[in-house]
């Protein structure tokens, strides 16, 4: 099932193959963001004050990701390219543990190489800048004083680098962002590997569709989605059973499309 | 060795296969041929594990090919018509995936590559089709995986390349493996052949070496009507300009040519009759 020295072979031909792809999506995501930088930098260099850098990187991490996992079995939507994809001799659990660990291991540090890119120096300009203000304000305060117009102080804490685990409100919103991102990502790959024509728009329309029908679900039977969706963030005590039944539906509905994944491999077909 | 016991197959309600079955166990180069929809491209694609059977068993050198355990896929290689190169070069695509197979020569690819004339250091994607096609199959021939399925190999060649590629073919590390040929070019290959397979109505009509077919039938050319009528036990005849092309009963010990084009037809147009012959031979030979 998993031979380490044929795994790191399957790596290996893999990335010969993928690494210009993976190295134009994310020189694509790097664009993106320069551009999203200097129109935020003309509208105000507040708009990099840690809370809105955690904004966007959240923002950039839950749009890419999926995006990203959706075009790893990309060559499962040509006939040529699958069938050198499924007769590479790899087992079906080496290539699927690969897809796995590149898309959620190796994307998230490489979307987060990007992130900082791009954001660091803005933060860092930003911070300076609004030192550089605060500290002009103080300067013309104390050469003319306006009784309730004092200016307010630096407050560096507000524009610090944004680290992704520095908003982080304990270890239920780290499990609950890993969860959605496996969950988006999972989703995401489930549809490249069983839609077989126009996979991405395919799969868009059919999480489209489960966000219809899990809102509407929850309007019908229970009137306050937040129960479900807001389980990690919940403020007041549920019932036993919601407390048994939510997180093991938040496990299981990425475990459920990451294990659908694994079956697409196995049992894909090339039709003649 | 290839072995397919009463395989069932077929798209959706439309069965391609009923009943089929099939013994490979010498190496040797298999032709495989059959009209249109006969399903040939379906079982090299049953063999590779790349569609499973809806009844019967196939094995593929000691696997069930639908399990595509990694050790079947390193011991089989197909090249589909519709084929897909990874945009590397050549030296590139033998560095990442040579690994995977082997009993992979470097040399050998090296020296296919020469033979086919497939500049070394160009990038696939910088390649015509036909490069493409010639670079695909030297690496498919380098990997010596005991079972090759091609699926016609020399579409989109042109009459150099095809010459360079029996060529190759003919050489003795070739003859080592089982090479199995589906093709409509019949003419292109029959000198590399060992073996014809031919598949009609779903099933294994014919399974026959070239020696065999060589001493049942006689094949040749008639100048007129004339000479035509005079030969015996005419199975098959066509007009080619003003002469006549024929497949006949082999009723001399000398072993004749096999035309592929010739016995194609033939197969195709008197199947019962050509049949009949092959079967009264081989009982005779029995």
């Amino acid at each position: 099932m998993l031979d380490r020295n044929r795994f790191l072979r399957l790596a290996r031909a893999q990335f010969a193959e993928q690494w210009r792809g993976w190295a134009w999506f994310l020189a694509g995501v790097l664009l993106l963001g320069v551009v999203v930088a200097i129109f935020l930098a003309f509208s105000g260099l507040d708009k990099f004050r840690t809370d809105s850098q955690e904004g966007f990187y959240y923002v950039g991490l839950y749009l890419f990701s999926p995006i990203f996992a959706g075009r790893f079995f990309l060559d499962m939507s040509n006939r040529a390219s699958a069938l050198l994809s499924l007769m590479r001799p790899a087992s079906v659990f080496e290539k699927w543990l690969l897809a796995v660990l590149v898309v959620t291991v190796l994307w998230p540090l490489a979307y987060t190489l990007v992130f900082y890119v791009v954001d660091a120096p803005c933060a860092a300009i930003a911070y300076a800048q609004a030192k550089q203000v605060a500290a002009q304000a103080a300067l013309e305060y104390a050469k003319n004083p306006i009784p309730g117009d004092k200016p307010e102080a630096f407050r560096p804490e507000l524009y610090q680098l944004f680290v992704p685990w520095g908003g982080w409100d304990g270890w239920r919103d780290a499990v609950q962002i890993g969860l959605w991102l496996l969950f988006a990502q999972g989703f995401a790959m489930f549809g490249s590997l069983y839609f077989r024509s126009v996979p991405f728009i395919k799969t868009l329309f059919s999480a489209l569709l489960i966000v219809l029908v899990v809102a509407l679900g929850a309007a019908m039977f229970d009137g306050n989605p937040e129960l479900f969706l807001g389980y990690w963030d919940r403020t007041r005590p549920l019932a036993d059973w919601q407390d048994l039944l939510y997180p093991a539906l938040w496990f299981l509905a990425p475990a459920a499309f990451w294990l659908a994944c694994y079956l697409g491999l196995r049992e894909r077909e090339i039709t003649a | 060795m290839i072995r397919i016991d009463h395989l069932a197959f077929g798209y959706r309600r439309s069965p391609l296969y009923r009943d089929f079955s099939l013994l490979l166990s010498e190496p040797g180069v298999y032709g495989l041929f059959g009209r249109n929809g006969s399903g040939k491209s379906t079982l090299l694609l049953l063999l590779a594990g790349l569609l499973f059977p809806k009844g019967g068993r196939i094995e593929v050198a000691g696997h069930a090919p639908a399990k595509r355990h990694p050790d079947f896929l390193s011991q089989v290689y197909i090249v589909p018509e519709e084929f897909h190169l990874p945009n590397l070069r050549p030296a590139q695509l033998a560095a990442s995936q040579s690994s995977f197979y082997p009993n992979f020569s470097a040399e050998a690819f090296a020296e296919y590559l020469r033979i086919f004339e497939v500049p070394g250091e160009t990038g696939f994607e910088q390649m015509s089709l036909g490069q493409k096609k010639k670079a695909a199959m030297a690496f498919a021939l380098a990997t010596f995986t005991p079972v090759l399925l091609l699926d016609e190999p020399t579409n989109g060649l042109d009459i150099i390349s095809r010459d360079q590629f029996k060529s190759i073919m003919a050489r003795p590390e070739q003859r080592q493996r089982i090479v199995l040929i589906s093709t409509h070019q019949a003419h292109d290959l029959e000198r590399i052949m060992s073996h014809i397979l031919f598949i009609d109505g779903a099933s294994l009509a014919l399974s026959a070496t070239m020696a065999e077919l060589g001493a049942a039938l006689r094949m040749g050319v008639a100048g007129d009507e004339a000479e035509l009528a005079r030969i015996p036990e005419l199975l098959y005849s066509e007009a080619v300009g003003g002469q006549h092309a024929y497949v006949a009963v082999n009723r001399g010990g000398e072993r004749g040519a096999v035309h592929m084009e010739l016995l194609y037809k033939a197969l195709s147009l008197r199947k019962e009759a050509v049949l009949a012959v092959l079967a009264s031979k081989e009982a005779a030979h029995a």
